[in-house]
């Protein structure tokens, strides 16, 4: 099995890993780091519960090589809430005060791709929403609670811009 | 896969390097959107992988000097979405990259892997072989053009030769009252794969173009996705057309014949009965919208 090195910053460390060249990023969060928030569900860029954001873009995970993450900087579920307070991003509050979630695996995905939504388009349409987590599977059928929660966060991030 | 030796070469000098001295045993993989799924279920296991993912050379939306619109394979859908030259004068590929997958896999997925993929329901393929699409096939032999139309041998097989890299594919401009359409039935409006797709491409005649008058057709080519081993031409619908006036009964004829002359198969998503009428309604539907397009395009 041949490992390459890789310098990859996870929500605001670095972490400087040997990795075996064919492992996802999704296999090197969970098992290298620790990191399980991260969902791998189908594993084939089916459902989007493995999405997270690298250099503040949504990508799936599963379907990336940990190798083409080098030097960039990867945001999981883990590094959505304020890292000093621990204070939930609007959008996880959100979740809590409108039940966003069920079972909650399909959860961090959804989260993050909204978080990509809202930081590019702060005043999302409702369809803009589902365009937006169409990629985003929710085997609970919670998606109308999940696109008023992500509304409902614009909301919030409108009125109060965070520094 | 862990066994796999994996290169990720630099250049596209280094590329057709590696599959000229590796020949069939290499595997390409760009967006890995197909690739990496094919690897985990061990359906396409290879000696390498050569990772196209540093060729930068291939990553570019251009406009020839002859007016044709070139597109780098290693493009990604989302670009092909998003990219204003696109938009303005090939709208049709833009729409049909806007409909695959999802947001987020359109961000990975290239053009040229969802070409070079071969699958019979790969939207892509169908407005690019209406508009008369070549591709550019590369070897450190030389290069050569090909007819997309040609390209496609099977399901998952395709003319490109062992020791080749498809680079880019050139699409002509849409000639003066010209106008294309895609459209695709799925079974949700989120990401999902066709179930059947019709790509049209008309141009019409001049002195016709009144409204209310059923405008004559002079050119047509109609491409079907997802009913077939390979992405169609519709020859016999298109020479039922060529040259008639496009009333609303024609159209209908025509979408029959085109019913008449796909393959489809019954799978879990679809029953092949219920993807020709499929293609019957929407080959009717996408000549009309093709149409429209020419009538209000207004290229010149």
């Amino acid at each position: 099995m041949r490992t390459k090195k890789l310098s990859l910053k996870v929500n605001g460390n670095l972490h400087e890993l040997e990795v075996n060249i064919t492992s996802t990023l999704a296999e090197v969060l969970r098992e290298k780091l620790g990191l399980t928030g991260t969902k791998l569900m189908c594993n084939e860029g089916e459902c989007g519960s493995c999405s997270v954001l690298i250099d503040g873009k949504p990508f799936l995970s599963c379907l990336t090589l940990a190798l083409d993450c080098d030097c960039q900087e990867i945001l999981t579920i883990e590094g959505l809430a304020d890292p000093k307070t621990g204070a939930l991003h609007p959008l996880q509050q959100a979740f809590v005060n409108k039940s966003g979630m069920q079972c909650g695996v399909c959860t961090p995905g959804m989260l993050l791709v909204a978080k990509a939504l809202l930081d590019e388009n702060p005043d999302p349409s409702e369809s803009d929403v589902r365009k937006a987590l169409s990629g985003n599977l929710c085997r609970c059928g919670n998606y109308q609670r999940i696109v008023e929660c992500v509304l409902d966060a614009a909301r919030v991030l409108r009125e109060n811009p965070r520094v | 896969m862990d066994e796999t030796k994996y290169l990720v070469p630099d250049s596209l000098k280094e590329a057709l390097s590696l599959v000229g001295q590796l020949g069939g045993k290499a595997r390409l993989i760009a967006g890995g959107t197909d690739a990496m799924v094919k690897m985990k279920k061990g359906t396409d296991l290879a000696e390498a992988l050569v990772d196209l993912r540093n060729l930068r050379e291939l990553d570019f939306v251009r406009v020839g000097q002859d007016g044709s619109l070139e597109l780098g394979a290693a493009v990604s859908l989302r670009e092909v979405e998003r990219s204003v030259t696109v938009l303005d004068k090939w709208k049709v590929l833009a729409l049909a990259a806007g409909q695959m997958a999802s947001p987020t896999v359109r961000r990975r997925a290239t053009i040229g892997g969802n070409i070079c993929n071969a699958a019979p329901s790969a939207d892509f393929v169908p407005p690019l072989m209406v508009l008369g699409a070549h591709l550019k096939l590369s070897s450190l032999d030389g290069e050569r053009t090909i007819p997309l139309d040609e390209f496609f041998l099977g399901p998952g097989r395709t003319a490109l030769g062992q020791n080749e890299i498809l680079t880019s594919i050139t699409v002509p401009p849409l000639t003066p009252r010209s106008g294309a359409a895609y459209l695709k039935q799925k079974r949700r409006e989120g990401a999902d794969i066709a179930l059947a797709g019709v790509a049209a491409c008309v141009q019409i005649a001049g002195h016709s173009a009144v409204p209310g008058e059923a405008p004559l057709i002079q050119e047509i080519r109609l491409a079907l996705a997802a009913v077939g081993p390979v992405p169609l031409r519709a020859r016999a619908a298109e020479g039922a057309l060529r040259g008639t006036s496009a009333s609303p009964d024609l159209l209908v004829r025509a979408g029959e014949i085109a019913a008449g002359e796909c393959n489809p198969i019954d799978d879990v998503r679809a029953s092949a009965w219920y993807r020709r009428r499929l293609i019957a309604t929407l080959t009717a539907r996408a000549v009309g919208q093709a149409i429209e397009d020419a009538l209000t395009g207004r290229r010149p």
